[in-house]
């Protein structure tokens, strides 16, 4: 949604532009709560980042359609849902405490139950009734000291079924061990004792044969772990990659043969207050992709490309003649990480460096680089996880197309013929990741995501065929509350 | 001099040299999380010391669940600081993980703690001053 349609949308709403500079804008003196409170007055689709506390528990969600009966499974999210503690509100989207919410599928029936993951942070916090560390110049009057990056864990970025475990993912320090049933938390998980709280990323990959690939980034000497675990998340062997890098990376790819650690064109401010505050984007940074043999974790090759700013990859390849080649969701520059801090004071307006699109990164075995882009917003990239490593032909992203505050659609974009399957859910919702479940058996597959309907402020579930997205959802379960706008989640099979 | 006298005057004395040279430093660990290994601890006089790791003197006690404490005795007056960790696997050595962060618990004297990094060595300092006789300070052991 841009200015002017914000604007007409307000109208409709019985409210004039001349509302605005009072309601909106002359708010300097406002809390960060405050603003945000009186701009979900005005824009009801900011009730995706509302506060939320309750844990909750549905016995059996309402049906649109039917799921087909070799549907069986549990589709969960992470995300964070905390965002305020007595009258403070976090500033960053980044530093709300992470919630899982889990969606079971079972002979027709949907079931739903979520639980904030108790984390360090979140259980000293929830007692002391008040937010303890200042992640983002809260103006916190007495905050705790932060000795160590599990201290800060929040475990809100992604969720990932792990041999009969499910693990509550950050991107900073360990992951969290939680009951895949009821949700509730086991604790840190330490791989082993050298790796005590290092950093283990949110983008886990994962093989064909169910070996588990991760890397952590360590801020301070800009060294790279990379891990190698078996199905069960016992860890096989471990590498160190050094670099000279000390900003934000979020995701990685793996090839048959290599990693791939694409590093952004990202600096640190270490005056910024606040880990996004930190991250400056820099143009005469290229990006560069690190290749890292996956037997013995050397760094094989370095090779640049224009400066720009990823969050998330779909997937990598090799070809037979040593080309590389990998897709990512591309930004100008870093202006989206503000965008995730102005949304928490309820400033929806968007700004055009905050849209990503897919772009193909190529690399020649002389070296030499390409890129591609495609046509419209997309985020969120995932692919058929058996391909993992392997040529694809699709991308399966969420995007917008309308100017949408969050997401509006899902489609497939096939990297060979630019043949676009979409299905634009509309907007009155609020569309978050899909993520791709193999048919057992048998070819395609299906597509699962949530959706936030800001109008009837209830969040939905709804299944596709992945091969058939635009004709819209084969099934779709509605909660009859909403559920925070999240990040990433993970289906498990049952 | 009678021998008395003598007596009288060397308990005197005796009193009166250590009130000079010997005061006694009460550490107190908030916390410590388990009976398994002990406490190495070391007291460091001034920040050249502190900086270059040369100790004063140093204490091995056995560790025990919840509040622990020791005495560092005989210290003349001038600036300390106290670092200590728990040793739990009895290896002499405070364990890291790959990138350097201590694995075993950890705390400083003052109840300095660091934030995003070690600790500053005036927030840990104490100070045994010309007439101390006895001190205290308080150590929160960061797991």
């Amino acid at each position: 949604m841009n200015r002017r349609e914000f604007i007409q949308s307000l109208a409709v709403l019985g409210i004039t532009a001349s509302h605005l500079p009072t309601a909106l804008l002359a708010s300097n003196n406002k809390t960060w709560k405050q603003k945000y409170e009186t701009a979900l007055k005005f824009d009801p689709r900011l009730i995706g980042h509302q506060n939320y506390t309750q844990e909750r528990q549905a016995k059996s969600l309402f049906i649109e359609g039917g799921f087909p009966k070799d549907f069986s499974g549990t589709f969960y999210r992470n995300g964070p849902a905390l965002l305020e503690r007595a009258d403070v509100r976090q500033k960053h989207l980044f530093d709300g405490d992470g919630m899982i919410h889990a969606f079971k599928f079972e002979n027709g029936n949907v079931s739903f139950k979520n639980k904030f993951v108790q984390t360090y942070k979140y259980q000293k916090e929830q007692k002391a009734g008040r937010f303890l560390y200042d992640l983002s110049d809260l103006g916190l009057k007495t905050p705790e000291s932060v000795t160590s990056a599990d201290t800060i864990n929040n475990a809100n970025t992604n969720i990932l079924p792990v041999g009969d475990e499910i693990w509550a993912l950050w991107e900073a320090g360990s992951a969290y061990g939680m009951h895949p049933e009821t949700l509730e938390t086991k604790g840190a998980i330490t791989l082993n004792t050298q790796l005590k709280g290092a950093p283990f990323s949110a983008h886990p990959k994962i093989d064909a044969d169910g070996t588990i690939w991760n890397f952590g980034l360590d801020y301070s000497s800009g060294q790279i772990i990379v891990y190698k675990l078996n199905p069960k998340g016992v860890m096989q062997k471990f590498g160190i990659v050094k670099t000279d890098y000390h900003a934000m990376l979020h995701d990685f790819l793996i090839t048959d043969k290599h990693i791939l650690l694409v590093l952004p064109s990202l600096r640190v401010n270490p005056k910024g207050k606040g880990f996004a505050a930190q991250q400056q984007f820099d143009e005469n940074r290229s990006l560069r992709v690190l290749v890292v043999d996956k037997n013995d974790f050397s760094l094989k090759a370095t090779h640049e490309f224009p400066a720009c700013f990823l969050f998330h990859f779909g997937n990598a390849w090799e070809e037979k003649d040593g080309t590389i080649r990998f897709d990512g969701c591309r930004y100008p520059n870093l202006e989206v990480l503000n965008r995730m801090e102005n949304i928490m004071q309820g400033d929806t307006f968007l700004m055009k460096d905050t849209i990503s699109q897919t772009v193909i990164f190529t690399i020649y075995p002389d070296g030499k680089t390409k890129q591609e882009a495609f046509a419209g917003s997309t985020e969120f990239p995932r692919i058929y996880p058996a391909l993992t490593g392997k040529r694809n032909e699709k991308i399966f992203t969420i995007g917008d197309t309308k100017n949408a505050q969050w997401a509006d659609s899902i489609r497939s974009m096939s990297i060979d013929t630019g043949k676009i399957d979409q299905y634009v859910y509309g907007e009155d919702y609020l569309v978050e990741e899909h993520v791709l479940i193999e048919k057992p058996k048998q070819k395609g597959g299906y597509l699962i995501g949530t959706a936030l309907n800001w109008k009837k402020q209830q969040s939905c579930v709804s299944l596709f065929d992945a091969e058939n997205i635009k004709a819209g959802p084969l099934a779709r379960a509605w909660l009859e509350f909403h559920i925070p706008l999240g990040f990433h989640g993970n289906f498990k099979m049952s | 001099m009678k021998t008395r006298n003598l007596i009288k005057t060397t308990i005197a004395l005796s009193l009166f040299s250590l009130n000079i040279l010997a005061a006694n430093l009460n550490v107190t660990i908030d916390k410590v999380n388990s009976n398994e290994g002990k406490i190495l601890a070391q007291i460091f006089k001034g920040k050249e010391n502190y900086k270059n790791g040369k100790p004063e003197s140093s204490l091995i006690v056995p560790a025990k669940k919840g509040k622990n404490s020791f005495l560092f005795q005989n210290l003349s007056q001038g600036e300390y600081a106290v670092r200590l960790f728990h040793d739990m696997n009895d290896n002499n050595d405070l364990d890291t993980n790959v990138f350097g962060m201590p694995t075993e618990g950890y705390g400083f004297s003052n109840q300095a703690v660091g934030n995003f990094g070690p600790p500053k060595y005036k927030d840990m300092i104490v100070i045994i001053g010309k007439d101390t006789k006895a001190a205290d300070t308080k150590v929160k052991m960061i797991y």
